[in-house]
């Protein structure tokens, strides 16, 4: 199930991200929670510092995976920056590479803007509860809490993405993960498709 | 468009002195790009000062990004020690992640 969300440009928003990330996952370790919710503060506080911009964010849960989207109108490209030790800016991508089992940017075509994506990957006993969870209680409170983007099915049907043995090397660059390409695809219906509400 | 309404992160800020009568900033809540100028406000006071010893008590922290870890790095760049005390797992991580646990000296969790 994908979560997505319209955040405006300021700082507050950024604790709303927080919030939104936390709610869109099931079952998994609070480690992997924690990693899940500082990505999208890291992404959510790129946008807004140095793209000055609205942005969105979105995240799916897969079985063995989770994805994370944080999409805005700025330009320039996020780089990795090597700082210091008595540098105090710099460190976010950082955080984001030490976290991420893959990540990249996809720069948007003909405008400014672009979408930083982040895969996570959900350990075996996470993915146990997880499916647990989706027979508890626990689904019908995510689903008030942000709604499902598009028409699809099963998430289960939309994932062929890397296998198991892609998680070790942590590489970086501009490779897209298969969900990435769908998350263009929902974008590209414009105001046709839902958006997740969240209050925080 | 539907858009997410704002939220506040809520950072508590305390200042006293431990044992030694070095400064201690017992921090509460959460500290991201929302809040740390608040902080980094408290710090440059402090910094003023002179110490050569400052102590962030991290017991009631429950979030922290690259954001609090400037103002840190800030202060260690001021201040001859800078210790965090009782950092939870995850603040263990974003410092360890970027390599600056030599310059914030991490205490016990």
């Amino acid at each position: 199930m994908m979560f997505e969300a319209h955040f405006p440009g300021v700082p507050q928003s950024v604790v709303s991200a927080r919030r939104f990330a936390a709610g869109a996952l099931n079952g998994v370790s609070a480690e992997v929670a924690e990693a899940v919710v500082l990505i999208a503060s890291e992404l959510a506080s790129n946008s807004v510092r140095h793209a000055a911009s609205a942005f969105e964010v979105r995240v799916e849960q897969l079985p063995d995976q989770i994805h994370i989207e944080v999409e805005d109108d700025g330009d320039g490209e996020p780089a990795i920056r090597t700082p210091g030790l008595t540098d105090t800016s710099g460190r976010g991508l950082q955080i984001v590479q030490a976290l991420a089992d893959e990540w990249g940017v996809v720069p948007k075509v003909q405008r400014s803007g672009k979408t930083v994506w982040v895969k996570i990957a959900v350990p075996p006993d996470d993915r146990e509860r997880a499916h647990q969870g989706d027979d508890t209680d626990a689904a019908p409170e995510r689903a008030r809490r942000g709604r499902r983007t598009g028409s699809s099915g099963p998430t289960t049907t939309l994932s062929p993405v890397t296998g198991n043995g892609d998680q070790a090397g942590a590489p970086v660059g501009r490779r897209r993960w298969t969900g990435h390409e769908r998350a263009v695809v929902l974008r590209g219906r414009g105001c046709a498709h839902r958006r997740a509400r969240h209050h925080a | 468009m539907e858009e997410v309404e704002a939220g506040e992160a809520a950072l508590g800020i305390e200042r006293s002195s431990d044992a030694s009568g070095d400064t201690v900033i017992s921090l509460q809540g959460e500290l991201d790009i929302s809040s740390a100028d608040t902080l980094r406000a408290t710090v440059e006071e402090i910094v003023a000062e002179g110490p050569s010893r400052l102590v962030f008590e991290l017991t009631g922290l429950t979030f922290m990004d690259s954001s609090g870890i400037a103002v840190m790095v800030y202060a260690a760049n001021n201040v001859d020690t800078v210790e965090l005390l009782h950092p939870s797992s995850i603040i263990r991580r974003v410092v360890e992640a970027t390599g600056l646990s030599t310059v914030l000296r991490l205490g016990p969790s």
